[in-house]
């Protein structure tokens, strides 16, 4: 006659072994597609400025006048209309006398003051689909770089979110 | 001599009509899924402009997903795109995200991000960059939002980059 106690035992170990093997697979099929940008990048009139292939980066090297300031980029519309603004990943260079300001069609949407960073984001600016391009533009009295992105966002909704990679050096 | 191969074949003939057949009856049924899928809260607005397409199955055990990422931009944020619901009310479930196959080459980034309803980070799983990510719990009762995003290398031509199923493996805890 089998003892008593080991028949929970092997009761529970039956059952461990069941939960175990009980496996359920539910699937989402991915269908992922290359599709055309909601605006581009383009070069603006002061610096130079190396594109990416698809006009989604960009870098920028500027010298900044000792008056007004330097029109360092361009974002152009797409078919639709989206909001634009830009944000600063990192800074690095700047010396403790060097203060700058970027721009985004006249928004302010960064600055360094005497070497720290006292904005790192703007509000957005409204890139109308029928309208012109934005304009970044940079000013100051500094050496620096500025590690920034361009977040997209259609008109008036927080989704979806598009960023776009750009970085701006200021001398 | 004649007699003895006689009996030989005989008992040959007999073994191969010796035939035992013992059934299991089985009575299969469909049973109410308990881990179901819906689209998310922000999924009418990433349909509107163009960037995603999700069909869910009728039982909501299944979905078609088609999204649309820029090439050379960081990243396309699909925010609260899919949920993933636990309907029952006791049975929690372990949950292990796979890839049936590695995306286009052109797709750098492949992010799926599991979110609690109080927007705490629960999974992070890169398709792009393994077959599998972390093993995470859905308790009972419990809606978790799902994010994505995507990265495509840039000078991709814009059109179609493949396809891959996006395996949710469901263990009862």
């Amino acid at each position: 006659m089998r003892p008593r106690a080991l028949t929970p035992l092997l009761l529970v170990a039956a059952l461990t072994v069941a939960s175990a093997a009980l496996q359920l697979r539910q699937d989402v099929a991915v269908s992922p597609q290359s599709a055309a940008p909601p605006a581009t990048l383009a070069a603006g009139s002061d610096g130079s400025t190396s594109l990416g292939t698809s006009a989604t980066s960009a870098t920028t090297s500027v010298s900044l006048p000792l008056l007004g300031s330097a029109q360092a980029l361009q974002v152009q519309p797409g078919t639709s209309d989206w909001d634009v603004h830009m944000e600063v990943l990192s800074i690095s260079g700047f010396g403790t006398l060097d203060s700058a300001t970027v721009t985004l069609d006249g928004v302010t949407q960064a600055q360094v003051s005497l070497g720290d960073l006292v904005q790192d984001s703007g509000v957005d600016v409204l890139l109308e689909s029928a309208g012109g391009d934005l304009v970044v533009a940079a000013s100051g009295s500094a050496t620096g770089t500025f590690e920034m992105q361009f977040v997209l966002s259609p008109a008036g909704q927080p989704q979806p979110v598009v960023t776009y990679p750009y970085t701006l050096t200021v001398s | 001599m004649a007699v003895a191969v006689a009996f030989v074949l005989v008992a040959s003939v007999v073994t191969a009509a010796v035939f035992i057949r013992q059934d299991i009856a089985i009575s299969p049924s469909a049973q109410a899924p308990d881990v179901v899928f819906s689209t998310g809260d922000d999924y009418a607005l990433i349909n509107t402009a163009g960037y995603a397409t999700v069909t869910i199955g009728s039982s909501g055990t299944s979905a078609t997903f088609s999204l649309n990422g820029v090439p050379g931009a960081a990243l396309v944020q699909l925010g609260d795109v899919l949920t993933l619901e636990n309907t029952d009310v006791s049975q929690a479930y372990n949950v292990t995200l796979k890839r049936s196959a590695a995306p286009d080459a052109a797709i750098d980034g492949f992010d799926v991000q599991v979110y609690t309803a109080a927007d705490s980070l629960v999974e992070s799983f890169d398709a792009a960059a393994g077959a599998s990510g972390t093993t995470f719990s859905l308790p009972a009762a419990t809606t978790y939002d799902i994010t994505i995003e995507i990265s495509i290398a840039d000078g991709t031509a814009a059109g179609a980059l493949g396809s891959f199923d996006l395996q949710f493996e469901l263990v009862p805890v």
